[in-house]
């Protein structure tokens, strides 16, 4: 919700070394959280592990550091979740998820997850919520150069290294810079079924080979202000990654890998306030990124039948011009936000050529006013218009029907929200509901595959959801605890799936979805050296689908409950406890419901040392009870219990 | 010709079921047999061999994946119903193939899991499972003697002889002077068996990775000794891309899927058929074409009783079943019977052609004249990807 989420986004300070000595509660809804450094520095936990210890977050691990990980919201998997870094969109045309495994949390100053929607500021495009990643920022008013240093060390020879400097070049200019760097062996032992569960005498115990991973990142922030009062920043931030492709448990791979490098730069300016009365935010981002496989199959077994080392992936270019205006009153609150989009994918590798692009334009805006004190009412909606241009038809994957020479013209896209907020002034207790219809185009891959296998249906229609909210909050007094229930219920149509027929793959508008569900959140400081979180979901997350093979079947990787509990204790001597514990019941890989893993605990714990003001250290434990589950036809082996050592120096 | 669902229509299909059912039983039963009632089924090492001769329903066993998962089912007699896809199941590799050899019911997990797998179809339950060799695709199993099998690997540059008691590999015979240069393996598609002579047929292909495309030269027909698997004579096909052989008493057929054209199509034309192979005079020609087919032929089976060979008939994503007069080589399309990419299966004891439709997720079966579809009740199966029938 805007009244929840208010503020400047960009003003953030540079990073403290986390770990304050005094907890708040914090927000009042579930649907739209916010996640502080505090939360994974030292504590070993990826991107996708953390954002699923918030109530309907469900992450989704091929195992180890690096690995592809994505996560669901409230039902809806990773491939209609907006996934954005400083409000600029990750997901390519590739028809996938984000892979959350890239996102090197150390460039990271704030996480804004938003479960009920996609806000005005990211275009109201997706039907499963958003996430943006907000790297670390420029402050200008900081009169003071600071700093920061990490190292860490863990099992399967993980290290990471990274060093944050901010420094006020002069009164008007701020400047922040960081890079890290971060590997993993990953070759972590694990029990195979050898692929055979009807013979118990072949299992065996190995570790995983061909598994590692390193990446590079860094970001860095140029922020003035003009003498108009008007703000420019500058911003950069780039990775490259590279890693093996292990491959599956039984059958692992010797020369399979993969290299990855994004890099997107922005310029964003701000003016003063104008006419008394208006804002006025101007930018233009652009975003490179390429992944490049690379398999020998001889020795590999996955990729193609070929005797020849072969390379195979994509780059991609995005150009995203964007204006927003707005007005901020005493009751009422106004964004208009007017944006343009390029994209174009080409192949990269030994693979034929091909090049995809997509040009779109975006208006949306959003109103919130406050009708009392107590009573609000907020309104957003977004109009969407895209072009799709295959490159003179000169590539792309026939049908067995029809052979592309022009793209299809698509209908314009649409979503709006409607919503109610009661609030008691002085923030004790209140509540909302809010119904909203949100949209996801299909992705340039799914509509005109360019893969062997994958056959192109350029007739795809946007999938469509409509979800309902409503939730309450209440506080105690001096507001030590604060619990929040929200319910949550959402239809999906034309969900997109890609089908498999034989050799083909095939993208199709065949998922009908319908998600109720319920999170329970309690949020409490009993005392001024304990906080603690407590976190549940019960959720009926079903296939709606005519295809009785999957009618009212439960949603892949979606459990019937959840729970996440934290604890957060100040000890003597400069020492911090946490303790996490979270369990799920059990769930399945697919949509018929066959593949099947079992409920699973996760406990971790961090015991943290803060000698002094700006040294920290922390011990962590991930995986405490090393549960290694699997199902004997999943081909991902998970890491079981692993340790982490990480020092912090500031400066 | 008539498509109905299987519910007891007495009037009109009393005959067929009465044939069914009766066939179903066994041959010295009265009632299709309950899992947990079925008759003895355990390896029987002496007598005829280590099969499982000792179990001898013959009961119609569905393999179905929606290429994510695997199930096997089977068709059960119930009460209301004259015949039901059952509840019970049993979880396979999502690419499965079920072979029945000689009466040993064989499940060959195939490409990314490579198991074989000797079930014991009276019990439904599995008396082994042996892991192969990585990626080598096992296709086919047929009777070397009562005792081994051989079995076909299409991603190995060989093919093995097993033992049917415990699954351990006797003997390996390899194959890899067939392959094209540039190929992985030959890709042994098929075995055949007649007499003491052992058949393969090699699709030999080549994939390109630049064009995503496979190039194929002709088909390779090899003929080995059934017990010693030793190569005796080859034979270059007529046509491109072997699917299947089917044989009778006289004769050798191969079903040629052809080359994929730039659709990724089977066309209906000259360059894929049924071809008839003369041993004597090592020949092989085109006996019926793609063209009166109507697209690539992906499997066969002969009812020679009739003179008959049905045909499963691809032309990319438009898929037919068509009978073909042996005597003549007219064709002619049993239009009832969408395409067989859910199952083929012709089982000559009872004359019932057996198909599954991965569309409906149905199983139909024909004789010769009905085309009729087993009812599925409140069972959700998993689409019909093979079919076979247990027992001997």
């Amino acid at each position: 919700m805007a009244v929840a989420e208010d503020g400047p986004i960009r003003d953030l300070g540079a990073s403290e070394i986390a770990g304050a000595d005094t907890f708040e509660t914090s927000q009042k809804q579930s649907s739209y959280e916010e996640i502080s450094p505090e939360a994974w520095e030292g504590r070993g936990i990826s991107a996708a592990e953390l954002l699923s210890s918030l109530t309907g977050v469900e992450a989704h691990s091929q195992g180890g550091v690096g690995s592809f990980q994505t996560i669901s919201i409230r039902g809806i998997a990773g491939q209609d979740i907006l996934i954005c870094v400083n409000g600029v969109p990750l997901n390519d045309g590739s028809g996938g998820a984000v892979d959350l495994g890239r996102i090197d949390l150390n460039q990271v100053e704030k996480i804004e997850v938003y479960k009920d929607r996609v806000p005005v500021k990211f275009g109201g495009s997706g039907v499963g919520g958003a996430v943006n990643f907000i790297t670390k920022s420029a402050k200008v008013s900081n009169q003071e150069s600071s700093g920061k240093f990490l190292a860490a060390y863990g099992s399967h020879n993980y290290w990471e290294t990274a060093i944050q400097i901010n420094s006020a070049i002069t009164d008007s200019v701020g400047f922040t810079a960081g890079v890290s760097a971060r590997h993993s062996d990953n070759d972590y032992e694990f029990k195979s079924e050898n692929g055979t569960p009807y013979n118990k005498d072949d299992d065996f115990t190995a570790n995983r080979e061909n598994a590692d991973f390193t990446e590079y990142s860094g970001s860095a922030e140029l922020r003035i202000l003009h003498g108009n009062g008007a703000f420019s920043t500058l911003a950069f931030n780039g990775a490259y990654a590279e890693g093996g492709n292990p491959g599956r448990g039984e059958f692992q791979t010797k020369v399979a890998g993969y290299e990855g490098e994004n890099a997107t730069l922005s310029y964003r300016l701000e003016s003063p306030e104008l006419l008394g009365w208006l804002w006025l935010t101007a930018g233009l981002s652009g975003r490179f990124e390429k992944n490049v496989s690379h398999s020998y199959y001889p020795l590999d077994h996955i990729g193609y039948f070929s005797t020849e080392y072969l390379e195979y992936g994509a780059a991609g270019y995005h150009l995203l011009p964007e204006i927003t205006a707005e007005y901020l009153g005493e009751r009422l609150v106004a964004t208009l936000r007017i944006a343009g989009g390029f994209d174009r994918m080409e192949a990269r590798g030994t693979s034929r050529e091909w090049a995809l692009e997509r040009y779109s334009g975006n208006a949306a805006g959003e109103v919130n006013f406050h009708i009392t004190r107590w009573l609000a009412t907020s309104g957003e909606a977004s109009l969407q218009l895209l072009q799709d241009d295959i490159d003179g038809g000169k590539f792309v994957l026939p049908t067995a029907t029809q052979k592309l020479k022009t793209a299809s013209n698509r209908d314009a896209s649409y979503s709006y929200r409607g919503a109610i907020l009661l609030t008691q002034p002085a923030g004790y207790f209140g509540g909302h509901i809010s119904l909203g219809r949100f949209y996801r185009q299909p992705q340039l891959m799914e509509l005109y595959g360019v893969y062997p296998g994958v056959v192109s249906n350029p007739d795809l229609k946007e999938e469509t959801s409509l979800r309902f909210e409503g939730g309450l909050f209440a506080s105690t007094p001096k507001k030590i605890s604060t619990l929040r229930v929200t319910y949550y219920e959402t239809a999906v149509d034309n969900g997109i799936y890609w089908v498999t027929s034989g050799a083909f793959m095939k993208a199709l508008n065949v998922g009908e979805v319908r998600i109720r569900g319920l999170e329970l959140n309690l949020e409490s400081h009993p005392a001024k050296f304990l906080q603690v979180l407590m976190g549940a979901t019960i959720q009926k997350a079903l296939d709606h689908t005519d295809d009785v093979a999957y009618r009212d079947k439960n949603l892949p990787g979606e459990p019937v409950q959840s729970y996440y509990t934290e604890a957060k204790l100040q000890l003597p001597f400069h020492f911090d406890f946490t303790w996490a514990s979270s369990y799920r019941t059990k769930i399945y890989e697919d949509r018929g419901n066959r593949l099947e893993q079992p409920a699973v605990p996760n406990h971790r714990a961090a015991l943290g040392f803060t000698p002094y003001t700006q040294t920290r250290f922390v011990f962590a434990v991930e995986n405490i009870t090393d549960e290694t589950y699997r199902n004997a036809y999943s081909p991902f082996p998970m890491p079981g219990r692993e340790y982490r050592l990480t020092f912090t120096q500031g400066f | 010709m008539k498509k109905q669902k299987f519910k007891i229509n007495m009037v009109q299909n009393l005959l067929l079921l009465v044939a069914l059912i009766t066939w179903a039983c066994g041959d010295n039963s009265s009632s299709a047999e309950s899992p947990e009632t079925s008759s003895s089924s355990e390896m029987d090492c002496d007598g005829a061999g280590c099969v499982t001769s000792a179990c001898t329903d013959r009961t119609v066993f569905i393999f179905g994946t929606d290429y994510k998962a695997g199930e096997l089912r089977w068709i059960e007699e119930k009460a209301e119903h004259a015949a039901m896809i059952s509840e019970d199941k049993l979880d396979f590799y999502q690419d499965s193939k079920i072979i029945n050899a000689g009466g040993n019911f064989f499940v060959l997990e195939r490409a990314g899991a490579d198991n074989l797998t000797l079930l014991n179809p009276c019990k439904k339950e599995v008396l082994w499972q042996t892991a192969l060799e990585d990626y080598s695709n096992p296709t086919d199993v047929v009777m070397a003697d009562e005792s081994s099998a051989w079995m076909a690997l299409e991603g190995a540059q060989n093919f093995v002889k097993v033992s049917v008691a415990d699954g351990k590999i006797l003997k390996t015979v390899k194959t890899d002077v067939f392959t094209s240069k540039g190929g992985t393996s030959p890709n042994l598609a098929d075995f055949a068996v007649r007499g003491d002579t052992l058949f393969a047929i090699f699709q030999r292909y080549v994939y390109d990775a630049a064009t995503y495309t496979s190039t194929y030269p002709k088909g390779l027909l090899a003929w080995y000794d059934l017990k010693t698997g030793k190569l005796l004579d080859t034979l270059t096909l007529a046509t491109k891309n072997p699917a299947m052989m089917a044989t009778t008493s006289e004769n050798l057929y191969v079903a040629t899927q052809g080359e994929y054209d730039e659709m990724w199509s089977l066309p209906a034309d000259e360059n894929r058929g049924i071809e008839k192979v003369n041993l004597a005079k090592k020949t092989s020609s085109l006996f019926v074409t793609g063209a009166k087919l109507g697209g690539g032929a992906t499997d066969i089976a002969v009812d020679e009783k009739n003179a008959v060979a049905y045909v499963a008939v691809s032309a990319g994503f438009s898929k037919a079943v068509v009978s073909v007069n042996l005597k003549d080589g007219s064709v002619k399309e049993l239009k009832d019977i969408s395409g067989a990419d859910g199952g083929f299966y012709f089982d000559a004891k009872s004359g019932l052609l057996y198909t599954g439709d991965r569309t409906f997720s149905d199983v139909l079966f024909y004789d010769g004249k009905d085309v009729l579809v087993v009812e599925k009740g409140d069972v959700a199966p998993l689409p019909p990807y093979g079919i076979t029938v247990s027992g001997k």
